[in-house]
Formats: structure tokens, C-alpha cells, sequence
């Protein structure tokens, strides 16, 4: 129970999750600018071909509206409005409760058809995370707001400790490392128990980034699909190759073609590949410099990955910054300024 | 000045008096200024210079030990006062109802007691710390959050917002092949055209997944994504009749449908080393609005 309160716990002035807010949040109306606008096409849908995910299931009863077009409308109305909300800190806790849940729903409805969109689950759990934390109010208008009746009472204070906030627990925190730490492993563990052998070599890994030359030859395709030819013969009764499994999808880049074509880089990529992801195991005992250095690995990563499969997971890049010391950050930036202004002065 | 008439009833009427070193105590306060709609109380923590000026009465060992309620000639303390606050909080009025119930002072004022004893020691819960409650509530949730992310991954779902992460991590065969499908219309003279994969607002990638997983099936009956139990070709061939019913009402709507188009071909692709392997599954007939599998 000690080492389980002093882990989560523990109050820090190191973080801050208001300035965490600000990034998240910027991250989600950037994001929105795309997602948003792309629910167009999914509203015909027939309701057929609607495979809830189970994030709609867990919210069924919200399923009957979100069938019907008008309700998803509102919903997006309300993105619209939440994040900027969120992101400002107006209403603070209340925009980001709102915003998680629409974005929850909007999310679970995007991935019923039998697409898991992958780069929305860690930040989209990190939204709730952010809207029950404990200093979510730093660095917002809200704060603001209240540190100006103070003033106005004749209280006296610096408007960065204010704005700052007391130092609060770390659980918020240390929970989206967490999570992202478990999908990390999780991955690194799936690769080893489903390719095996083939993902060390490069093999499945070139099978990927090679995966756009196939497409002249198979007309329209992008989908692709894995068989079991070991499957026993009466199951074969579809097609006699076994098919069994949905290929994940990738838009290879001509970098990316570049480095399937040789098969001793998809191999270093991959090994590269599996030590960061079950490094994460590791991440809550690994030194400060270790932590840090394995985040900035995992974000080079990501970049890696939109650069060569063309697959952006920008938003866990993102999460990654929930680690800097922002109170700091933004004091120095604090006292910059005025050195500024001195410094023109003289 | 002496203030208005309406200022002097704008007052709070009580003080509460808390232990501003508390953690307990401060979120009290925090929560219960949101809750005093009515405007009743003024919190004082018992640190303050004047509190026990304005209520000599009182004595500071007692005001360390509980909190207390003055005001209007009555002073409660501990189990007392809470109930008397929740009671004028609207939210938490019908808990300070249940507070009044015949016997509930009894485990109520030794509940307050211990909380109050130990709310130092055993809670540690000092000015800003976590209180006890935030810690609980935090526990639940924390592991809610993990229990989503682990869940996926233990229980191999997939599915958002779970995911066993599979991340291209998949069997490849020696040759390399992947497989496709193509959905092909016949029209009257037997002529064959390539239909868009996209239909009813899905595009190409998800509108296979899609057919694959609720119609197609996978060979293995334990897949997430297609897996049937205890398939036969007769299931096979009524949920492809299901498909292709819809999957030509779609393509019809969309304008993608030739005229003239009286079946739709169901084909599977190999492609891997050498020449594409093609094989027919079946096909629908739109007259009759009947899959066949091929023989």
C-alpha cells in the first residue's frame, strides 16, 4: 500500500497538468480538422454494415441516436465548441468531461466498422484521464479569472504561482505513461507470439512496406488479407487457400519502398522495433535520462512510421509530453521576458 | 458605513469552523462552498486570527479535535454539525435526512470520531496531499484505465478502445502472398467489369474488412474479426446472399452498378511469386437475389 501511494500518489511541483491540458487539447483541434469533416461519408452507412465497436457497445443505449445521422451532427457541433473550451481552460473541468465523451462516442462510432483506428485510443483514454485530474485547472482562464477577483480582494501574490497551482498528484501522470507502456509491450509481445521468426528477419516487416506494389496487380486494393494453408480441409470450404485473418493496412511512402526493398534495414528496423516497445516494460524503473531518452525514442519512432507506412500516431508522440516539466518550462519563459524587456531597455 | 439592510441578510449566517492543516477538512470546505447554495456559511479555518475573538466560548483543543458549527445561539460540533450542514446543502439534503434517522448518531458520531483521530496518522492526509477519498476514487479509476488497456491485450480484443495490438505482427508465407477480393458484375452477353469495393458511404478498405468479418468468415473460429462458429456452406451462402442483397442496392444507389447487370462474381485472389491465382467463390444472381457457391 506504501510503494502504491508513494508511485501514484506522490505530489510533485516537477508536473503540470493544466500545461499538459493545453497540449492534448491542441493536439484534439488540430486533429478534429480531419476526423470531423471525414464522418461525412460513414452517415450513409447502412445500418447492415454497422459492426459496433465496443467502445458503442459499452454506450448502447446511445447506439438507436448515433444511427441516425442528426444526433452525430450535434455531436460534432459540440467538438467543435468543447475543445477550444477545453483547450482555453473555460469551464475547465466540466468542457473536458463533455469533450471526452463526445469525442468517446464519436471515436467508438469511426471504429464500428470492424477498424480499429489504433493512433485515437491513448488519447482519447487520456482525455478522461485529463478531465478527473487533480490541477487540471492550471494555466486556464478559469484560473486566471479567479486570480483576478483575488487581486481585485487585495491579495498578493505572483501571478505565475497562481496561475501554476498548488503541486498535485502525480497519478494522472504517471497513468498515460502507464497505459501507453502496456499497448507498447502488448505490441512488442504480439509481434514475437504471431510473426515470430519472421519479424526478426525483416520478413513481415518488408511484407508491409511492399505492400503498395501489389496493388497494380490487384485492381482497387488496399485491404489486404493473410491465409492459414495449414487449416484442416473442411474448413476450407470458401476459397482453397485458408484465408483467415485482416492484414493491417499501410500506405507506403517511396522512403518506405526504398527500405523494403532491403531486406538487412527492415531487419535492423524491426529489432530496433521490438527492443523500444518491451523497453517499455522498463520505464518507471529506468532513471530520469533513461526515461526521457526512451519517450524521445518512441516519438522518433512514430515519426519513423508516418515517414515510411504513412500511418500518422502523432497523438501518442503527444502524450509523451505529459512528462516535461512544464511549470518550469513556462517560468523560465517567464523571466525571460522581462530580461527581454530590460535588456531593450538598457 | 453601516451596511444595507439586504447586505446584513446576504450575510452567512454560521461559521464553520474547520482544521485549515487537514487535507479532509480543506476539501470539505472546497465542496461545501460549491453545495451552500443558500449562502448560509462562511468557513474559517481555526488557524485565523479572530475566530476564537468572535466565539470565546470555544476552545482551541476542541476546534483541533472537530469541526464546529456556530451561529444563531447554537454551536454543534463533529457528527452534529456535518448533519446539520448536509442537511442545508439541497444536493446533500436527503444524506443529512438519513443523518437524523432514530440510531444513525450512533455509528455516525464513532465513524466522525475515528475519521477525525486518525485523519493525521493512519489517512496522513496534511494540507496539499491527496485526501483519503481522492486516493480511493483515484485507485478505481487507475485501475479502470488499465484494466481497458490490459484487457484488450490479455484477452486478445480488438476492438476500440481495446486492442491486443497486433501492429503488423502476422504469419507471412515463404512466397509472400496476400490475398484480395473482387467483386465482378456479369451482365446478359457475359461480358465481366471490376465493381468500386466502395459502397454505402465505406470506402475500399473498410468495406472489405467489413465483408470479411461479418459475411466472409475466417477459417479460424476463434478470430475477433470473422471467426464463425460451427460455419457451413449453407450459412456461407445465406450471408452472402445477405451481403450482396445490400452490396447491389448500394452500388445501384451509387451509380456503380452497370445496367444490364444481372449477377455479381465473387472472387478471390492469390498474388504472390509468378502469375495471379484467381478462384471463382460463387455468385449472386440479382433476379433471383440468391448467392450460389461455385461448384
Amino acid at each position: 500500500m506504501k510503494r502504491w501511494n508513494a508511485f501514484w500518489f506522490a505530489t510533485t511541483p516537477r508536473h503540470s497538468i493544466g500545461a499538459f491540458r493545453i497540449i492534448l487539447c491542441a493536439w484534439f483541434v488540430e486533429d478534429f480538422l480531419s476526423f470531423l469533416p471525414g464522418l461525412d461519408s460513414l452517415l450513409v452507412r447502412p445500418g447492415d454494415w454497422l459492426v459496433p465497436s465496443a467502445g458503442l457497445l459499452w454506450m448502447g443505449r446511445f447506439l438507436p441516436l448515433l444511427e441516425a445521422g442528426d444526433c452525430l451532427t450535434a455531436l460534432r457541433v459540440f467538438a467543435w465548441i468543447l475543445a477550444p473550451l477545453a483547450l482555453l481552460g473555460i469551464g475547465t473541468r466540466f468542457s473536458l468531461i463533455a469533450l471526452a465523451l463526445v469525442n468517446f462516442l464519436l471515436r467508438s462510432w469511426h471504429s464500428s466498422s470492424v477498424y480499429v483506428s489504433h493512433a485515437s485510443i491513448l488519447p482519447s483514454l487520456a482525455l478522461f484521464v485529463l478531465a478527473l485530474a487533480p490541477g487540471v485547472r492550471a494555466w486556464s482562464v478559469d484560473a486566471l479569472l479567479e486570480a483576478w477577483r483575488s487581486r481585485r480582494r487585495g491579495e498578493r501574490f505572483l501571478w505565475a504561482d497562481r496561475l501554476a497551482g498548488r503541486p498535485a498528484a502525480v497519478w494522472p501522470i504517471h497513468l498515460i505513461l502507464a497505459a501507453a507502456a502496456v499497448v507498447y509491450v502488448s505490441a512488442g509481445v504480439a509481434k514475437l507470439r504471431w510473426a515470430g521468426g519472421d519479424w526478426l528477419s525483416g520478413r513481415t516487416l518488408q511484407w508491409y512496406l511492399q505492400g503498395t506494389a501489389g496493388k497494380k496487380r490487384l485492381g482497387d486494393s488496399t485491404q489486404f488479407f493473410v491465409a492459414n494453408r495449414d487449416a484442416p480441409a473442411g474448413v476450407k470450404f470458401r476459397d482453397p487457400w485458408g484465408i483467415d485473418r485482416i492484414a493491417n493496412s499501410t500506405m507506403s511512402t517511396s522512403a518506405g519502398r526504398t527500405v523494403g526493398s532491403s531486406r538487412a534495414l527492415c531487419a535492423a528496423f524491426s529489432w530496433a522495433t521490438l527492443a523500444l516497445e518491451l523497453g517499455f516494460a522498463f520505464l518507471f524503473v529506468l532513471p530520469r535520462a533513461g526515461q526521457y531518452a526512451l519517450l524521445a525514442g518512441a516519438a522518433a519512432f512514430h515519426a519513423g512510421i508516418g515517414a515510411l507506412m504513412g500511418i500518422d500516431f502523432g497523438g501518442w508522440a503527444v502524450l509523451f509530453l505529459a512528462a516535461v516539466d512544464w511549470n518550469s518550462v513556462l517560468r523560465r519563459a517567464g523571466e525571460f521576458l522581462p530580461g527581454l524587456h530590460a535588456s531593450r531597455a538598457a | 458605513m453601516t451596511p444595507s439592510p439586504d447586505a446584513v441578510s446576504a450575510r452567512p449566517r454560521y461559521d464553520v469552523i474547520y482544521d485549515g492543516d487537514c487535507g479532509i477538512c480543506e476539501a470539505t470546505r472546497f465542496y461545501g462552498e460549491r453545495l451552500d447554495w443558500l449562502g448560509l456559511f462562511r468557513w474559517r479555518p481555526n488557524q485565523e486570527e479572530g475566530v476564537l475573538a468572535d466565539h470565546p466560548h470555544l476552545k482551541r483543543e476542541d476546534l483541533d479535535r472537530a469541526v464546529h458549527v456556530v451561529g444563531c445561539g447554537r454551536t454543534l460540533a463533529g457528527f452534529e454539525a456535518m448533519r446539520f450542514l448536509m442537511l442545508r446543502w439541497p444536493l446533500a439534503a436527503w444524506l443529512g435526512a438519513l443523518m437524523h434517522l432514530p440510531g444513525a448518531s450512533i455509528p455516525g458520531r464513532a465513524a466522525y470520531r475515528w475519521v477525525a483521530d486518525h485523519r493525521k496518522t493512519v489517512l496522513a492526509c496534511r494540507i496539499g496531499e491527496p485526501t483519503i477519498l481522492h486516493k480511493a476514487l483515484a485507485s478505481i479509476f487507475i485501475c479502470a484505465v488499465l484494466g481497458v488497456v490490459g484487457a484488450g491485450a490479455l484477452l486478445r480484443v480488438e476492438s476500440w478502445p481495446l486492442t491486443c495490438a497486433p501492429m503488423f505482427a502476422n504469419h507471412v508465407e515463404p512466397d509472400g502472398a496476400r490475398y484480395s477480393f473482387r467483386f465482378i458484375s456479369v451482365d446478359q452477353s457475359g461480358k465481366e467489369r471490376e465493381l468500386p469495393s466502395s459502397a454505402g458511404g465505406l470506402p475500399e478498405l473498410r468495406l472489405k474488412r467489413v465483408f470479411f468479418a461479418k459475411y466472409y468468415g475466417s477459417v479460424d473460429p476463434g478470430y475477433e474479426y470473422g471467426g464463425i462458429a460451427d460455419d457451413t456452406p449453407a450459412k456461407f451462402e445465406a450471408r452472402m446472399t445477405a451481403f450482396f442483397a445490400c452490396f447491389a442496392d448500394e452500388a445501384r444507389k451509387d451509380g456503380a452498378l452497370p445496367a444490364g447487370t444481372l449477377a455479381i462474381r465473387l472472387e478471390t485472389i492469390r498474388d504472390a511469386e509468378g502469375p495471379l491465382e484467381r478462384h471463382t467463390c460463387g455468385t449472386y444472381t440479382l433476379r433471383d437475389q440468391r448467392f450460389r457457391r461455385a461448384p
